[in-house]
């Protein structure tokens, strides 16, 4: 056991190696053809390598065109989103995880079943309702979109990772001097931590990502998002490869850098040693 | 002065009833433990003392209070919980000064208190580990340490040493006994092991099935129970039982089983007799007495010498019996041989109830 653990698996190795160039290959080429100069973007045959770096196609995306409005109104809606969301889901999941009572079977169906409903199914309505509530065009209409959106598989991942929390070591803390909700507070949510980033990295890749709904309700320059942003450099005039691909590499840095922030938290084994056996 | 009573204490859980009236009252400072087997309700008991359990009705007083709608912070109890729950993100010190930092003390006074909890339980070197990185022995006091920390009015332990091997849990049980003996708090102790309940408490408890059996010193269950459940549930090796009715002749009083063998009893007022019974003895109390004519023939069907002890499995007519020897004995599987008892070590039971029957003795 010990010695076939220890001999290198070189087939393990060799398909790891296979699906990272699978993975990373179109970021790589679109970091590439984002630092050509625009001349060769297009020259074809298409060459791998730039003949020589520039960063003039991130230039002109940052200072010619709206891109930053989009980025920074991007940023805002996930940011706000995302912990709404968390915020929401983590309280709602700790009930179910927690209490009994009538109608919770039922409820947690429904909150599976609504998000088994395809976005592009509601959009309409949601158009609609976006224009009478007079939330159309608006940060706010964007949040509540994405917090609902985002709530449902949010609380059922949370209320798995609440219910593996032993029950004991709340009722220590509340026999310790804590009441209930402090007691989920400080003894439930730290341990719960790793569940709530991976909820949060979800979250926030969804609304990040999403293009359907916010080009549906957010349709002004100043209020528009990052998918977009990447849409409107592909006009009928043809499409801006080198732009296209700087604004891509832009977008793909906040989450790129919370993934480093988040992922030593995502460790497993917070749990060990509370209880024996 | 009492320091917790039960009173009528009932408990449902939905429309199923597990707890149905129990009554007592612990004085301050004593060692109760609380017995019984697996489900008879002992941890559901606990927890509606510390509150995290509901009342259904009755009254729990802590004290002076009457603590059934109180919240668990607001009780004055700490609570060892059978598998610790110690706070995994938090250290050993941390873990034990939880309680004093909710309550708002400083920590300089905190530090203080952890610290003299550390040296009783020999946690210093510990304190600054995680409870990952212990055993489960250090786990265990680790767990006891949050309890004495601060100076409740009631520990409550659910069965804490039930995680622990066997010598440990022996060592364990001394240390607990002393640390209560020295701070004198209060302490309900849940054990469904006989041996931790009578060795450890003051008083024991008896419980089965959601009532209570018999409360009592535990000498004073040993050597009276008040009935068939705690006669067997109290004592290892458990007491023998035989059924039979009492008879009076010329030789004195007797309980003859249903196969005709005739049990020794001491002489039994004339209304007893024909009454049906159950005939206990520990198996302690027998002595061999090969040449008694007098004495319960036997049949040896097991010798197990333990070295100090010979347990003997024997048979009285059709029914089995045990009995402890504190010698060693030359008696073989198959030999034939004759036990006495005094008839002051016999018990009776009535056999349609299950209570004990005590017959005042003919003078
Ligand atoms: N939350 C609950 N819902 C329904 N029934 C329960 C609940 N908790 C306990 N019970 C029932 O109450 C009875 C008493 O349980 P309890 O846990 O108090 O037993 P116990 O004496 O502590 O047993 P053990 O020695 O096995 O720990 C059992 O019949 C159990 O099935
Ligand atoms: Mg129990």
């Amino acid at each position: 056991m010990a010695a076939s653990d220890r001999r290198p698996r070189y087939g393990l190795l060799l398909i790891s190696v296979l699906a990272c160039l699978f993975a990373a290959a179109p970021i790589v080429w679109g970091v590439l053809t984002a630092l050509k100069p625009a001349a060769e973007v297009v020259s074809y045959p298409p060459n791998l390598m730039p003949s020589r770096f520039t960063l003039e196609s991130f230039r002109q995306v940052w200072s010619d065109s709206n891109f930053p409005t989009y980025f920074r109104n991007s940023l805002l809606v996930t940011g706000i989103a995302t912990l709404t969301s968390l915020v929401v889901a983590v309280h709602a999941a700790y009930g179910l995880a927690r209490f009994d009572f009538t109608g919770k079977t039922s409820l947690m169906l429904g909150l599976l079943a609504t998000s088994m409903i395809p976005g592009i199914a509601i959009l309409v309505p949601l158009y609609n309702l976006s224009i009478h509530t007079g939330l159309y065009n608006t940060f706010t209409g964007l949040v509540i979109v994405y917090t609902a959106w985002n709530i449902p598989l949010l609380v059922w991942l949370l209320k798995g990772f609440f219910e593996s929390v032993p029950v004991e070591l709340e009722e220590a803390a509340m026999i310790d001097g804590c009441s209930r909700m402090r007691a989920f507070y400080t003894i439930v949510l730290p341990m719960a931590r790793p569940g709530m980033l991976a909820g949060a990295i979800m979250a926030m890749m969804f609304v990040w990502n999403d293009f359907l709904i916010g080009f549906t309700l957010a349709v002004t320059e100043d209020k528009r998002l990052i998918p977009y942003g990447l849409y409107s450099f592909i006009s009928n005039i043809g499409v801006d490869w080198g732009q296209l691909m700087a604004a891509t590499v832009i977008s793909l840095v906040p989450v790129v850098i919370a993934f480093l922030l988040l992922q030593k938290w995502l460790v497993q084994g917070l749990m060990a040693g509370a209880v024996k056996g | 002065m009492t320091a917790l009573s039960l009173d009528r204490v009932r408990k449902s859980f939905r429309s199923l009833e597990v707890m149905h009236g129990v009554s007592f009252d612990i004085e301050d400072g004593a060692f109760v433990a609380l017995v019984g087997p697996s489900g008879c309700g002992k941890s559901t008991l606990l927890r509606m003392i510390a509150g995290l359990e509901t009342v259904t009705s009755g009254e729990i007083r802590i004290g002076e209070r009457v603590v059934n709608d109180l919240p668990p912070k607001d009780r004055d109890i700490s609570m060892v919980f059978q598998n610790y729950a110690l706070y995994p993100h938090k250290t050993v010190a941390e873990n034990m000064g939880f309680a004093l930092k909710m309550r708002g003390v400083a920590a300089t006074e905190i530090e203080a208190h952890v610290a003299r909890a550390a040296d009783i339980l020999g946690l210093t070197p510990l304190l600054g580990r995680f409870p990952r990185e212990l055993s489960g022995g250090q786990r265990q006091r680790v767990a006891m340490g949050r309890a004495i920390v601060r100076d409740p009015q009631v520990f409550l332990f659910d069965e804490p040493l039930s995680n622990l091997d066997a010598k440990l849990r022996v060592q364990m049980r001394g240390e607990i006994k002393a640390l209560q003996r020295r701070l004198c708090t209060t302490t309900v102790y849940v054990t469904h092991d006989q041996i931790e309940a009578m060795t450890m408490a003051d008083k024991i408890v008896v419980m089965r099935d959601g009532r209570v059996e018999q409360v009592g010193r535990p000498l004073d269950l040993y050597d009276r129970p008040d009935n068939l459940f705690v006669a067997g549930f109290i004592g290892s090796p458990a007491m023998n039982f035989v059924a039979g009715r009492i008879g009076a002749d010329d030789a004195g009083s007797h309980v003859t089983t249903d196969d005709g063998v005739r049990l020794p009893l001491s002489r039994t007022p004339a209304p007893f007799v024909g009454h049906r019974v159950v005939w206990g003895v520990r198996p302690e109390h027998f002595a061999l007495a090969a040449a008694d004519p007098v004495a319960i023939p036997v049949t040896v069907t097991g010798v197990e010498p333990t070295g100090s002890e010979t347990l003997v499995a024997v048979r009285v007519g059709a029914a089995s019996m045990t009995v402890l020897l504190r010698d060693r004995t030359g008696l073989n599987v198959g030999d034939a041989s004759r036990i006495t008892v005094s008839p002051r070590l016999i018990h009776l039971f009535d056999e349609a109830t299950g209570d004990r029957l005590d017959i005042p003795p003919l003078s």
